[in-house]
């Protein structure tokens, strides 16, 4: 078996003395992977990285400071509206703007 | 030259003992063996870093499940025996490292939950052998039993009379569970090394060790089977 025959001129019969075990063919490893999955002996998933990415550059934008006076009840919407929809405040005003002039456009299309 | 695996999906059954007692009386034998320590943990790197590990053995970490063949295939070409410790668990890396193997051998204890896990893993076993192009020898160790037959359970029992009804071969000699075995992890070194006054029951802990390595021998010698 692993000892090497002392006389290798002689004949050797034994059937099973070949310790060698020829390297699996791709086919070969993917049935055995295949089986040994419907045993539960599964591949570990690669090793990701538990690091978050990096964030992407963000661009610089200009924005001005706005104070504005209104009613506490005002404010207390406009608070709600912005937390709401999860929103900065000037993103808020925006957005309020922008539905504001649709509106505008819209009526003065009737008229 | 041969590769001895060994395996369950079931961790603390006795696989890196077994791996361990193996591969030091092997070397004992004068026979160069390297060890594929495969568990994440690195047990047996740990064993060799405390000392006393004979020359003629080498411990290689390998938990890559794509690379544990060309490992395996490498050390075959360097060694007299390859002895590889897989950890305690069902992976791919268990099914890869039997593809290039010579005999597999999965430790277990007389318990329902041991022997399900081992049971387990002679599916894998058998599957793989069918997709090689020589059949996988394999066989169950009885680790860590009371060191006197008359003592085992009768759980112990029912499972070996289930593995000989199911055609399962198991090695004849026991490793029965011994602080001389568990010593080697905190000492280092081999059974020879160690000394009486750092263990107790030397003596027999050697013969038991020596007996299971004259088994396993025996096995891989024999005829595999068509």
């Amino acid at each position: 078996m692993t000892q090497g025959n002392a006389r290798p001129g002689l004949a050797n019969f034994s059937l099973d003395d070949d310790d060698d075990i020829p390297t699996p063919t791709p086919q070969q490893r993917a049935a055995a992977r295949e089986g040994g999955e419907k045993l539960g002996f599964k591949s570990e998933p690669a090793e990701t990285s538990t690091k978050r990415p990096p964030a992407p550059p963000r661009p610089a934008v200009y924005t001005a400071n706005f104070h504005i006076r209104t009613t506490p009840e005002d404010r207390d919407r406009y608070d709600e509206f912005a937390y709401r929809h999860r929103m900065k405040k000037g993103e808020a005003m925006r957005l309020l703007l922008d539905l504001a002039e649709e509106a505008e456009a819209a009526r003065g299309k009737k008229n | 030259m041969p590769v001895i695996t060994l395996l369950s999906p079931k961790g603390g059954v006795g696989k890196t003992t077994t791996a361990l007692l193996l591969a030091t009386e092997l070397a004992a034998q004068e026979a160069k063996v390297i060890l594929v320590d495969a568990d994440p943990n690195f047990p047996l790197s740990k064993w060799a870093a405390l000392g006393g590990k004979p020359d003629n053995i080498e411990v290689v970490e390998e938990i890559d499940e794509e690379t544990i063949i060309d490992t395996i295939t490498e050390a075959r070409k360097r060694a007299n025996f390859v002895i590889v410790d897989l950890e305690g668990r069902a992976s791919g890396r268990v099914t890869n490292a039997l593809l290039v193997s010579n005999l597999a051998l999965i430790p277990m204890q007389g318990s329902a939950l041991d022997s399900n896990e081992a049971a387990r893993a002679f599916k894998n076993v058998r599957q793989v052998s069918k997709h090689r192009d020589k059949p996988l020898k394999f066989a169950a160790v009885l680790a860590k039993t009371q060191a006197s037959e008359r003592l085992w359970p009768r759980d112990l029992k029912q499972i070996i009379a289930g593995l000989n009804e199911a055609g399962i071969p198991v090695i004849g000699t026991a490793l029965a569970d011994r602080g001389a075995f568990r010593a080697l992890f905190s000492f280092g070194g081999t059974l020879a090394t160690l000394k009486n006054t750092d263990v107790g029951s030397l003596a027999t802990a050697r013969a038991n060790a020596a007996a299971f390595t004259l088994d396993v021998l025996n096995l891989l010698n024999e005829k595999a089977p068509a």
